[in-house]
């Protein structure tokens, strides 16, 4: 079927156009999908699903400038995009929610010392929680944190997409967190 | 400027640019369709396989046909199994098919000795009959005993109905039927 009467039917408010559209094209944006955020990521389905709600919603916007696939690949890509995004946000305020916590606990029970032997002390304070972690954890932690490496770094140490990346460590730090949180809460 | 397409692949990239890359993909679709190319050339870098969608299987008969062969190997590989447990099984048993009857059980208990009355009753009929013997001798056929046919007494005969005259409230000759003119 033609693109253009593909499009008019689905304006009409024809169902199986709506389906075909969906199951011609879906295929196809799924590994789109995938090299962005691995194929293990959670959000993966629903990066698809929202690709289409976004092209059925915007179709009647569509001007034929290029093809349906090309047009669909970009809100695709888009989305993904947008997810990284938020995840880097996420990471971002853990890292501040990380030092906030930790910064006056660790102040209060050294005063008087300077600032370098404070963050000596941070840091051999997580770097015992991290020991603790998981493999995965532990190595994504120590790459990022410790030796300061980048994503695309990361990505390529651990052979994992760029979504995985994030969202590892956003889990990762987000357990790092609570335990720091308990074992403080423990010791004081 | 960088092209920040490019750079995102390369290194962190700060807030401004992050904002500044998400512009322009939502303005450009060459742009996108390029991040998404340089984002699979990336991914495919990292030796990762090549994702396949749903219905783009590459394998011998797509991804249903692969499902579809897993399954009859999964079946074939199910009844090779019982077959072979048939085949073990079809080995000559020793046993013999008839076993030799087992002795049968003779009752060790003694029997409960039964306190004998003497019989204040009437002299026994051969319906009240009881044995007298103990429980482990054979019971002995039992003589038989000639039962008289009984003899219904003679009813006296019904009397026959015979025709008779009915009383009648009429006379013989009839009703007349009133005068009418009195």
């Amino acid at each position: 079927m033609d693109e253009r009467e593909l499009v008019k039917k689905i304006l009409a408010g024809d169902q199986a156009a709506q389906t075909l559209l969906y199951e011609t094209h879906a295929p196809r944006l799924k590994p789109v999908c995938i090299h962005f955020l691995g194929p293990q990521d959670p959000d993966l389905e629903d990066v698809l699903q929202e690709v289409f709600l976004i092209a059925f919603r915007k179709l009647a916007q569509f001007e034929f400038r290029s093809g349906l696939y090309t047009w669909l690949a970009h809100i695709c890509v888009n989305l993904c995009y947008q997810r990284i995004h938020k995840r880097r946000k996420q990471l971002a305020s853990l890292e501040e929610d990380l030092e906030l916590m930790t910064i006056p606990q660790v102040q209060a029970l050294e005063v008087e010392k300077h600032d370098a032997d404070e963050k000596a002390r941070k840091v051999a304070f997580l770097d015992r929680l991290i020991r603790t972690m998981g493999d995965k954890c532990r190595k994504i932690l120590e790459l990022r944190d410790r030796q300061g490496e980048s994503y695309v770094a990361i990505c390529k140490t651990l052979k994992v997409p760029l979504g995985t990346v994030m969202s590892q460590l956003a889990r990762c730090r987000e357990t790092l967190k609570k335990m720091a949180h308990s074992a403080l809460g423990e010791g004081l | 400027m960088p092209d920040l397409v490019e750079e995102y692949f390369e290194r962190d990239l700060t807030l401004s640019e992050w904002e500044a890359l998400e512009r322009q993909l939502e303005s450009s679709t060459e742009d996108s369709s390029r991040f998404a190319e340089l984002a699979r050339r990336f991914y495919l870098d990292l030796g990762l396989p090549d994702p396949a969608g749903p219905s783009g299987g590459s394998g011998l008969l797509g991804n249903s046909g692969g499902l579809a062969m897993m399954l009859a190997v999964i079946g074939l590989l199910i009844w090779g199994a019982f077959r072979l447990g048939q085949t073990n099984r079809e080995v000559p048993n020793p046993v013999p098919a008839v076993a030799p009857a087992l002795p049968t059980e003779t009752p060790t208990q003694e029997p409960l000795p039964v306190k004998k009355v003497p019989s204040v009753l009437k002299p026994m009929t051969a319906s009240t009959d009881t044995p007298t013997s103990s429980p482990t001798a054979t019971p002995q056929p039992k003589p038989a005993v000639p039962v008289q046919p009984r003899q219904a007494p003679a009813l006296p005969p019904l009397p026959t109905a015979t025709p008779t005259s009915r009383p009648s409230l009429f006379p013989k000759q009839g009703f007349q039927g009133l005068p009418l003119n009195q």
